[in-house]
């Protein structure tokens, strides 16, 4: 059986994984190394909630790379069509509310999993119009009226 | 201003502001738009607008994005003679700014013997078929880091340069027509589709499609590949069932909100941030939104048009999300010798919702070759 390590959200609660799975977190990884796992690891900033998103999004890779290195071997054609499904798997895993893609976010960059921290980032700006911007990250406008008024004749080709 | 409503619970604090986000990971997102939405994202606030224009987020974006062009011209009088470059913008000076050259490149690349289909798949540039009216199944493979030319596995079926359109798509290289055949046949064939699968490096057939075959050019966007001709654009999607993969669609443009027939031919056609740009020889550089699938000339932030171009040689994304334009402009000389300067034209593109204009970096000459010589390849590699 392979060695399990103990997560525990802010709010106490403990999750149990497999090693592998935890391995994804580069600061977790770096704990395993020096060997100062046991007892659990407290995420005094990572939530319940996102926690179990975290671990699912490590899962789902872990599995994913491990099919992948199984199938290495073949002649492996549909190899492309797994990495699609990870990908389809990937944008249906971050459609979620803005406060939990913050958080996954944050927990992310706190625990190192650059895959992971990358698809939230992206998903945070990319395709979103300025207002949808401006609401998602709380933005009050501090630009002047003159001021708005050169940034808008800058962006005037974008409004026929 | 109203305030936009916060969820309130006891677990969970308010969503942090931008500002209230370690200013790494408002870069990281940054990095992850494409760079033709920085304009229109500096409108959002001025903290963002100096994080756009902010040195550490070009330092990301470069260590991101980066890739080289390679640009081959070759000799037309003498097939053995082709020359590598890359483009790199010179040091800027207290007295000078930035301009552009073509540097020979350090370790020479060997070249097939055709001038074939290309395309590029991350750091390899894969020659695909045969030049112009001579078929091949060859496939020859140009790792562009070590500079080594190896020979892969060929096709099914004989394809020749000029008919045979070509896409990458999820990592695998869709080769679509160019069977080349009896001249009365040129209209339409049917012909085996052939994938090749990056991964494990072999072809496989993915069904027949009915094509035309004229001379085409094409580009892969949004997972389909494009094949621009003359009045028409034929669409390819692998996604779809065989038999409906091939979409045909009358070329259309839209010009101040009135849509018209667009013929017109095009022959160099590139693709910048999953944008297809497309050079016109009545029209200019175009293009095509596909949510309207309509071509839409590329205009300055004013409206007016780029600067004019006769002929374009060669286009291709540069920079991380720019457009560069190559072309080659006779010089007469004395005694009728006939030099010709290399002319480049650097665009930056700005893009907002279902709009994109362009705006002018750098043009200038790149220096002069013989009349002999042309362009053969130009092609955006990742490093």
């Amino acid at each position: 059986m392979s060695k399990k390590i103990i997560f525990e959200s802010s709010e106490g609660e403990s999750f149990e994984v497999d090693e592998a799975v935890a391995l994804e977190c580069q600061t977790i990884k770096n704990m395993i190394e020096d060997d100062c796992t046991d007892g659990g690891i407290p995420l005094a900033n990572v939530n319940s909630a996102t926690l179990t998103k975290v671990i699912d999004y490590c899962k789902k890779h872990v599995e994913a790379a491990a099919a992948a290195e199984a199938n290495a071997g073949d002649k492996d054609i549909y190899g492309a069509n797994k990495d699609i499904e990870l990908k389809t798997w990937d944008e249906e895993f971050v459609k979620v509310d803005q406060p939990l893609l913050f958080d996954l976010m944050l927990a992310a960059n706190f625990l190192i999993i650059p895959g992971l921290l990358d698809l939230t980032c992206k998903t945070m700006m990319r395709g979103k119009t300025v207002l949808q911007i401006r609401e998602i990250f709380h933005i009050k406008k501090d630009y002047t009226d003159a001021e708005e008024a050169e940034v808008r004749k800058e962006n005037a080709w974008a409004f026929e | 201003m109203a305030k936009p409503p916060r969820k309130h619970t006891t677990h969970h604090p308010p969503p942090p502001s931008l500002s209230s986000l370690p200013e790494e990971i408002v870069l990281r997102c940054l990095a992850l738009v494409p760079r033709s939405y920085h304009l229109s994202l500096s409108w959002v606030s001025q903290n963002l607008r100096s994080l756009v224009r902010s040195p550490e987020l070009n330092g990301l974006r470069s260590t991101r994005h980066k890739s080289s062009l390679y640009v081959c011209l070759r000799n037309h009088y003498n097939d053995t003679s082709f020359h590598w470059f890359t483009l790199c913008p010179t040091e800027e000076t207290a007295t000078t700014t930035t301009e552009y050259r073509l540097v020979p490149n350090p370790t020479p690349f060997p070249h097939p013997k055709h001038g074939s289909l290309t395309v590029v798949a991350g750091s390899k540039i894969f020659f695909i078929g045969g030049g112009s009216s001579e078929p091949s199944s060859d496939l020859w493979i140009l790792d562009t880091r070590s500079g080594n030319m190896t020979k892969g596995p060929s096709m099914s079926v004989p394809r020749e340069k000029g008919e045979a359109a070509v896409g990458v798509i999820d990592g695998k290289i869709y080769v679509i027509g160019g069977g080349g055949g009896l001249q009365e046949e040129r209209f339409n064939e049917e012909i085996q589709v052939e994938v090749f699968d990056l991964k494990s490096e072999t072809w496989e057939l993915a069904g027949m499609e009915n094509v035309r075959k004229t001379s085409r050019c094409s580009a892969s966007v949004e997972g389909k590949v494009y094949m621009v001709e003359y009045g028409e654009i034929n669409v390819y999607n692998p996604r779809e069932c065989e038999r409906e993969r091939m979409v045909r669609m009358v070329s259309q443009r839209l010009e101040r909100g009135r849509k018209d027939m667009l013929n017109d031919s095009a022959f160099i056609v590139c693709v910048v941030e999953d944008v297809l740009y497309a050079f016109f020889y009545q029209s200019g550089v175009m293009w095509f939104n596909t949510k309207l699938n309509v071509w839409r000339r590329l205009l300055d932030r004013d409206g007016k048009e780029l600067p004019f171009i006769f002929h374009v040689d060669a286009m291709a994304e540069y920079d991380d999300g720019k457009l560069v334009i190559l072309y080659m402009l006779s010089e007469k000389e004395v005694y009728h010798t006939v030099t010709k300067s290399i002319r480049c034209m650097l665009v930056s593109l700005h893009r907002s919702g279902d709009m994109i204009c362009g705006t002018v970096d750098w043009s200038g000459s790149m220096g002069t070759v013989p009349d002999s010589v042309d362009f053969l390849h130009c092609l955006a590699v990742s490093d």
